[in-house]
């Protein structure tokens, strides 16, 4: 293997890992915040697709956008939360996850139902430009992934330890009930939580879109790689999410040199196996005693 | 006297009853309309294939019809909506036999060919088809009752696998394919047909298909440094693999299954899909030679886009009033005789001719994408 090669695997297996950590940290969010595990995760990332698709065939120009996608996702976590996951708050795991899977189905539906089955082209803000760096070829699209990926969980990990609002959303997620005895509106934090994990899923859809097309199957492998990075990273931390996405795209482009291509779809799961059987908790045990 | 009004009752009466049959008889079964049923996909996913399907039958039967019909019998199209599902299919094709079609064009996928299949074989009334799958055809499928209007799909990748093998002869080929049935078949044609001229892939790489990632494959096959490269993709895949094997620097010749001949296609690759060479049934919708017609599509459907999905439809409309001209009285039955003896009708699409199991058109081109159009390669034939 040249160096030029194996660089570009490199380059090309943190750009994949990068999309998987990015989708993890919408998981990852609602799991710190409300201990809560939504499988809509995946459709959030449709939607930032369509919605940034349409924005931009009306018109507008992608850093105008961009924003106007991530309020309207925020909206959607809000209608999301209110309709979707507060009836069935208190309930055990089991609800939450037929709940939020029954949730991913409507917004599947719906999507469908607003802009077909068709799947779009999409090439803002780069139009498929790439450039070579030492013979490794570079997607500016993979450097704006990689950032903001970086930006959001450093940003993530700051709000959560560092801000009084992080601080209530975590002490909502240890018991509900102490939290609302002791003044905290914890509808309201309910709602910023989902607006917050919503946006980041539309977040992830913009960016991804160029390399995957506007496409309203996407969700689904989406949440599957996501929620394979979240385990590995242990289960509710950030930085975690990002590195267990990272092993995860990074292990499927090497894989293929070595193995079968047809085998590619399976490295992630034999990861996941790998972990669960020998460190179950993770590289960052987060729920446990919240040290991420 | 008493008689007399139930004579005058009786004498209206048989006036009534005479003329009132007369009226349902006599100039009703002169001017009765031929029916040709179709059965497609009006609302539902399939919609965009669907309604091209309708809109060719539809033409044919106004043309016909505005010429003075058949003997001067009016021709009526019956359209009923399948919404996408097989299973609707059968309600419909149920519904239109009962009016007492003389054939019926029936939906372009397999899988609802498939679920009409045993309805066919009762109702014993001709069935058109455009769907591209082996079985479709098969006897114990159709029973004689089913003739396919497009090239099958295993003869179009023979063709295309016979031009990258005696035209562009690759020294060093490769191949990346859907993991499935459709990418493993397109692939074994491939295969066999250039090891019988002696050229062997260099390398074979495969994905899942909806996998939106395909760099790992592309970084593989660039390594290889083959000479060309044949991808077996569905249209949406295929405009994923497209943009990033160009982008990852793998600049060779790429040749594509009947999926790269899509508009799809170019619209989810761009600019990418440039130079990348594919097969197609045929240029109906695009090409000069079929300008007129396609002009008479657009000006009842503006916006669809028009392809040999709407030329396939309007020459299997074609073909049954083309045989009812030559003999007005033909039953379904007898029709079936006449349409599997068929030789050397023109249509828009191209010539057809039906074999012993109902296939009617064999015509395949070799096109290569060139500033957004699909040009027939020269020395491809059809």
């Amino acid at each position: 293997m040249t160096v030029s090669l194996f660089l570009q695997l490199v380059v090309q297996g943190c750009a994949i890992g990068a999309i998987y950590g990015l989708a993890a940290l919408g998981f990852v969010l609602l799991v710190k915040a409300l201990d809560v595990i939504n499988f809509a995760q995946g459709e959030f990332v449709v939607l930032g697709g369509f919605i940034v698709w349409t924005l931009v065939g009306a018109g507008l120009p992608f850093w105008l956008a961009l924003p106007g996608a991530l309020l309207i996702g925020a909206l959607v976590g809000v209608v999301f939360e209110r309709v979707v996951y507060r009836p069935i708050r208190d309930r055990d795991f089991a609800t939450h996850l037929i709940g939020t899977l029954a949730g991913a189905l409507i917004l599947r539906n719906l999507a469908q139902h607003i802009w077909g089955p068709e799947t779009h082209a999409f090439t803002a803000p780069f139009d498929r430009w790439v450039f070579d760096w030492h013979s490794v070829v570079i997607n500016p699209q993979y450097l704006l992934i990689l950032g903001a990926t970086v930006l959001l969980v450093a940003g993530y990990y700051v709000f959560f330890f560092h801000s009084p609002t992080g601080k209530v959303l975590r002490a909502v997620a240890d018991s509900r009930s102490t939290a609302r005895l002791l003044g905290v509106h914890t509808n309201r934090i309910g709602a910023l939580a989902f607006a917050l994990a919503s946006s980041t899923g539309v977040l992830a859809g913009v960016l991804v879109a160029p390399l995957f097309l506007v496409d309203p199957n996407v969700g689904f492998t989406a949440a599957l790689k996501a929620f394979v990075a979240t385990i590995i990273g242990g289960w509710g931390s950030f930085p975690g999410a990002l590195l267990g996405g990272l092993i995860v795209g990074l292990a499927e482009v090497f894989s293929v040199q070595f193995f079968p291509s047809g085998y590619k779809d399976a490295t992630a799961f034999v990861i996941l196996i790998v972990f669960l059987l020998l460190r179950p908790q993770g590289l960052f045990p987060g729920r446990a005693g919240e040290r991420a | 006297m008493s008689a007399y009004p139930v004579r005058r009752r009786a004498i209206l009466a048989a006036a009534l009853g005479s003329s009132l049959l007369a009226a349902l008889a006599g100039p009703a079964a002169a001017e009765e309309a031929i029916r040709l049923g179709l059965v497609t996909s009006m609302t539902g996913g399939f919609a965009a294939t669907g309604r091209q399907v309708a809109a060719g039958a539809q033409l044919a039967a106004d043309e016909i019809n505005a010429a003075g019909g058949i003997g001067g019998r009016q021709v009526k199209l019956i359209v009923e909506d399948d919404r996408s599902e097989p299973g609707a299919a059968v309600n419909a094709y149920n519904k239109i036999i009962s009016s007492g079609p003389v054939a019926v064009i029936g939906p372009t996928f397999t899988p609802f060919v498939l679920a009409l299949a045993p309805a066919v074989r009762r109702a014993e009334v001709p069935l058109f088809t455009a769907a591209i799958g082996t079985k479709v055809t098969a006897a114990e499928v159709s029973g004689g009752w089913v003739f396919r209007i497009s090239t099958s799909d295993a003869e179009a990748t023979a063709k295309l696998a016979d031009y990258v093998a005696t035209v562009l002869k690759p020294q060093r080929p490769a191949i990346l394919f859907a993991n499935n049935d459709y990418g493993k078949s397109g692939a074994g044609v491939m295969r066999a047909t250039l090891a019988a001229h002696g050229i062997a892939f260099a390398a074979e790489e495969q994905f899942t298909q909806g996998d939106k990632d395909m760099s790992a494959q592309l970084l593989k096959l660039r390594e290889i440094k083959p000479d060309l490269v044949v991808i077996w993709a569905i249209p949406t895949d295929a405009g994923v693999i497209v943009p990033q094997a160009r982008q990852i620097g793998l600049s060779v010749p790429l040749v594509g299954s009947p999926g790269f001949a899509t508009p799809e296609f170019l619209g989810l690759a761009g600019s990418s899909a440039e130079g990348a060479t594919t097969v197609i049934v045929s240029l109906a919708g695009q090409s000069e030679a079929t300008a007129d017609w396609t002009q008479k599509i657009r000006a009842a459907n503006p916006d669809m886009p028009v392809s040999f999905t709407a030329s396939t439809a309007y020459d299997a409309a074609n073909l049954v009033f083309d045989i009812l001209a030559r003999q007005p009285d033909a039953t379904p039955a007898k029709l079936r005789d006449l349409l599997a003896a068929a030789h050397g009708f023109q249509g828009i699409s191209g010539p057809y001719d039906f074999d012993a199991t109902g296939n009617g058109f064999h015509q395949a081109l070799v096109v290569t994408w060139t500033g957004g159009k699909l040009v027939p390669e020269a020395g491809a034939g059809q």
